[in-house]
């Protein structure tokens, strides 16, 4: 056995060489490691997890439709499964996406509405009124789940919308925090805007008149963005007399016709269950149409609507006014499309991620 | 043994001052390389990521592919809109719109040539990334679908070190420059023109300065910003390399050996129908060679050749182009002479004789001689080498772009139908060489290896062009084929293609002329078209009768002359009409209009016109009227080869493929 001894003038010094070896390893291993980390990912940044999770996060919301599943079945349209039946119930939701399935690259304006909270021609989510069962469920269907995040969703002509709110919010937000990904991606939006109706063209049931309105199911998506449905007829085609005076006595909706373009089964609103207003100024049923420059602007909002069963998967959505006095001039459904514009927007969707 | 671990002490490799310096120092290096390599802000990286900017890149071109394009236009999206359109500004505002203000951007179309900048925003950075997209669009080059829709002209910026070969005054040979233009693009590189209005006077109006050394090969020539006029021709220093350039300035130097000369006209004094001409050509060693021909009263025929020896033999008389030139048939044109010889002929005199016919003139090389004799006594040289065939090259000196730039495809291969006829003279003066074609060659399927097809004067006729020709001729044109008919054969070959496509066009012919051609001028030429210049220059560019752009800028009418006026030529059909008593629509509704003769008082004689061209599904159909256009002027014989060069030059389509590239990078 070989033993080394310590001199007596020896002290506990290193080598200079060693030092050197030691300083030259540390430093090939520190340049390997960066060098071999910034190969293996495409993203810079010390939080290596946040850019991709914001990533997958953006591009499932406007590249995707969504998804939900239940025992009832499957679809894409989850915007009719969230919250639903009212029940804070959101767990058939499994993929939160904004893609409207009809048209590429643009987005569904009743998906955005579903989820995010319009402020004025730009949407964010969350917001301080965002419940927690939301919140988690929304987080997990963006799989965002154990993040914080932070969206918004704004158009890109930035006199459609106010700017300084939008950059206020997002401040507010996400703010100075220290590990925060963003990540931006743009997509279109149409629109829907409904026109006008002009009472002296309306289509219905005649004998005794009652005025049919339809909205297809291509444009739903308009219930959901605004929150139920709202109309306005104009220059309504008054029935001379002798007779009952001109009148609105009665709302109704469903889903399905009979054969006489009545609305069957149907749904008779109460008067808590929609808002019509007369020339500008709330009232209710029955309200007096005697001038036919009279404007009748009725909301039947998302609630009500909600009363029909299933109505998100019908054809149609159909409101029926019982009229007196009050012309319905073919026999028919008067379409919310045939009056109805597309207003084309390009958007610019951001997740912030920490 | 010794123990030679151990440490005695007299060792003194310990740490002393400066290694402990240098030890502290190596370890602050690699902390602070450590921290120079960490984020500076997660902000900033995510900012900066590349995934990001290929999101920019890819979402920014699926917009524009899915945006509606304005209100009552025919296209499917923005895109196509933009780049059909060519709203590049429009373009460049909807990416300014759209991309944050820390990204840049360059936006190219690729158009089957080459990338061509249409936004240019500087020079990407190294993190740089760029998107392709394929669009269908209207107007594009490549991969054209559908109709012929013209000439594709765009912007194109030419770096010093360019070479331009000029096409007016300052060419020595406007002729022989084509056959440098066509060697050029046979090695594979686009030559590019500059497209010009050629009915303004060069020295002020249409010419475009440009900066040049007049001796490129030497580099000792005056460097000077010279007006270029007449459409010339560039090739771009990029597509240059040191071989290519050498091989340029050897066929620039040493000219086409061609050594010929043509006798343009001869003239009597009175009708020379059915008479007998002997031409005796005495060569300056006294050889002769002797050619006999008769006349009829439509045509001219040889009869036979007499050869001395002694260097006669190499004298080629060539009579392929020979007819009458104007109504009293006193005018016999087109009879080239060829030197087949490895040396150098001079012919010394030319004896013409006819029984009681006196010869007035002669004109020969563009030269008019007045004869008292029936021997003409002047040198005619036929000379290999000629000086006067080299072509004039200058460089470019200066960086400039021009708006209106085509280019050649390819090298335009010439075929010829059904004889060469005044072919001989272009091939004279050029040495571009041909094929000719037959009826059988044609309908065994031989057009499809040419792009364009010259008919030289021939009366056409059901006799001499049968059906399956007919319907060869026209199915190749329709699916891209330039067809160039001269003289007596536009309305022959009008006929003979509607008769075997009576049902597919709903024009007549291939363009639609009339038949009664009852006169024949030599009045001088007009080009013409409308012209956004009419206010301001005069000058025939009100001449908007045509209703379309005519010569503006269309690579057919380039040329170089006064006011857009070349010299007139007798000929068959020397003018023609469109067909007035056919209803309008059985006109070509595409035809563009873009020569007339003068009339007596130096305006246009419409409705006769000498120069017209139109679509015809993918392809092109070309009249010239007049026999030989080589007649007088150079600047009127490049009419054909205006022709030639156009069959390859780049057109676009009612709809084609194009490709966009947009590059974009970090500030």
């Amino acid at each position: 056995m070989r033993t080394f001894y310590l001199l007596r003038d020896e002290k506990a010094n290193i080598s200079m060489d060693f030092l050197t070896a030691v300083a030259v390893i540390i430093i090939a291993f520190v340049f390997a490691v960066s060098v071999l980390s910034s190969i293996i990912t495409p993203y810079s940044g010390y939080s290596k997890e946040l850019y991709p999770t914001a990533d997958r996060a953006v591009t499932l919301l406007v590249e995707d439709e969504g998804y939900w599943e239940s025992d009832d079945g499957e679809g894409t349209d989850w915007e009719f499964k969230w919250n639903y039946s009212g029940n804070y119930d959101y767990s058939n939701v499994t993929k939160i996406g904004f893609l409207d399935s009809k048209e590429t690259n643009t987005l569904d304006p009743g998906k955005i509405s579903t989820i995010m909270e319009d402020q004025g021609s730009w949407w964010e989510y969350p917001v301080p009124s965002s419940s927690n069962p939301e919140l988690d469920n929304a987080s997990r269907a963006m799989g965002l789940g154990r993040y914080n995040f932070y969206i918004q969703i704004r158009p890109l002509n930035e006199s459609k919308y106010n700017v300084s709110a939008a950059n206020q919010r997002a401040t507010e937000m996400v703010g100075d925090r220290g590990d925060v990904a963003s990540v931006v991606r743009y997509s279109r939006m149409n629109l829907l805007d409904l026109g006008d109706f002009d009472g002296a063209n309306l289509f219905g049931h005649q004998g005794p008149f009652k005025p049919l309105f339809g909205l297809d199911n291509d444009n739903f998506s308009y219930i959901l963005s605004n929150g139920g449905l709202e109309f306005i007829v104009t220059n309504w085609s008054i029935i001379p007399g002798p007779g009952p005076s001109p009148e609105i006595s009665d709302i109704s909706i469903g889903i399905g016709l009979n054969p006489e373009h009545e609305i069957t089964p149907t749904y008779n609103l109460q008067n808590n269950e929609f808002e019509i207003y007369k020339n500008g100024n709330l009232t209710t049923l029955k309200v007096p149409v005697l001038d036919k420059n009279d404007t009748i602007k009725i909301f039947i909002p998302i609630d009500s609507i909600n009363k029909i069963e299933n109505w998100e998967s019908a054809d149609f959505f159909y409101i029926m006014l019982d009229v007196r006095s009050l012309d319905v001039s073919q026999f028919g459904t008067t379409l919310f499309s045939s009056t109805s514009k597309i207003e084309r927007y390009s958007l610019k969707t951001t997740v912030w991620v920490w | 043994m010794k123990n030679t671990n151990n440490i005695t002490n007299n060792e003194t490799a310990q740490m002393m001052t400066i290694e402990a310096f240098l030890g502290a120092l190596l370890i602050i290096t690699a902390v602070l390389f450590v921290v120079s390599q960490a984020p500076s802000g997660v902000q900033q990286a995510d900012a900066l990521s590349k995934t990001q900017l290929m999101h920019y890149g890819e979402d920014t071109i699926d917009m524009l592919k899915n945006s509606p394009p304005p209100e009552y236009t025919d296209y499917d999206n923005n895109l196509q809109y933009y780049i059909s359109e060519k709203k590049f500004d429009d373009l460049n505002e909807f990416l300014n719109d759209t991309l944050p203000d820390n990204v840049v951007y360059n936006v190219e179309l690729y158009d089957g040539g080459r990338y061509l900048s249409i936004i240019r925003n500087g020079y990407p950075s190294a993190n740089g990334i760029s998107f392709n997209e394929i669009i269908i669009t209207k107007g594009a080059p490549a991969g054209g679908v559908g109709q012929l829709t013209g000439t594709y002209i765009t912007y194109k910026s030419f770096d010093n070190g360019s070479l331009i070969i000029p096409m007016d005054e300052k060419q020595n040979n406007n002729i022989t420059a084509y056959n440098l233009i066509l060697n050029i693009s046979d090695l594979g590189i686009p030559v590019y023109q500059l497209l010009m209005d050629p009915r303004v006077n060069s020295l002020n109006e249409s010419a475009y300065p440009i900066t040049t050394i007049d001796k490129p090969w030497s580099e000792s020539g005056a460097n000077n910003s010279r007006d270029y006029a007449g459409g010339p021709y560039v090739i771009d220093v990029e597509d240059l390399t040191p071989i290519f350039l050498d091989q340029i300035k050897d066929w620039a130097e040493n000219p086409i050996n061609v050594p010929s000369s043509k006798i343009d006209k001869i003239e009597f004094n009175d009708s020379m129908v059915n008479k007998q001409i002997n031409i005796t050509f005495t060569l300056s060693n006294g050889s002769t060679k002797i050619v006999n021909i008769t006349t009829y009263s439509s045509n001219i025929n040889i009869l036979n050749t007499y050869d001395s020896g002694n260097d006669s033999e190499f004298l080629d008389i060539d009579t392929t182009s020979i007819a009458f030139d104007d109504f009293n048939k006193s005018k016999i044109i087109g009879i080239v002479m060829f030197n087949n010889a490895s040396f150098n002929l001079t012919i010394s005199n030319i004896t013409i004789e006819s029984s009681s016919r006196k010869v007035l003139n002669i004109t020969i090389d563009s030269k008019d001689y007045s004869v008292s004799s029936s021997i003409f006594e002047e040198d005619i040289s036929l000379l290999h080498n000629d000086t006067a065939r080299k072509v004039t090259v200058h460089k470019i000196t200066s960086e400039f772009i021009y708006p209106y730039t085509t280019w050649l495809t390819g090298s335009p291969r010439i075929a010829v139908y059904p004889k060469h006829g005044t072919m001989r003279n272009y091939y004279s003066d050029s040495g571009i060489s041909y094929s000719l074609l037959n009826n059988e060659s044609i309908t065994n399927g031989d057009l499809r290896n040419f792009d364009i097809l010259i008919i030289p004067h021939t009366n056409i006729t059901e006799d001499n062009m049968n059906d399956d020709v007919a319907r060869n001729v026209t199915k190749w044109v329709s699916e891209g084929g330039v067809l160039l008919a001269e003289c007596a054969s536009i309305t022959g070959i009008d006929d003979r293609v509607e008769d075997v496509d009576p049902d597919n066009h709903t024009w007549y012919g291939f363009i639609g002329v009339k038949h009664d051609y009852g006169w024949n001028t030599d009045d001088k030429v007009q080009l013409v078209g409308r012209s956004p210049d009419e206010d301001t220059l005069g000058k025939y560019l009100t001449d908007n009768y045509t209703g379309n752009d005519g010569a503006r800028l269309h690579p057919l009418a380039q040329s170089f002359s006064e006011d857009g006026t070349l010299p007139g030529t007798n000929g068959t059909i020397s003018a023609f009409l469109l067909n007035s008593t056919i209803p309008s629509g059985h006109i070509n509704p595409d035809n563009n209009i873009l020569a007339a003769p003068q009339n007596e008082s130096g305006g246009v004689a419409y409705p006769k016109i000498t120069f017209i061209e139109a679509p015809f599904d993918k392809g092109t159909v070309i009249y010239l009227a007049g026999h030989d256009q080589s007649t007088f002027s150079q600047q009127r014989e490049r009419l054909i080869f205006n022709s030639i060069l156009y069959s390859t030059t780049a057109k676009v389509y009612s709809y084609g493929l194009l490709e966009i590239r947009i590059t974009m990078w970090y500030k």
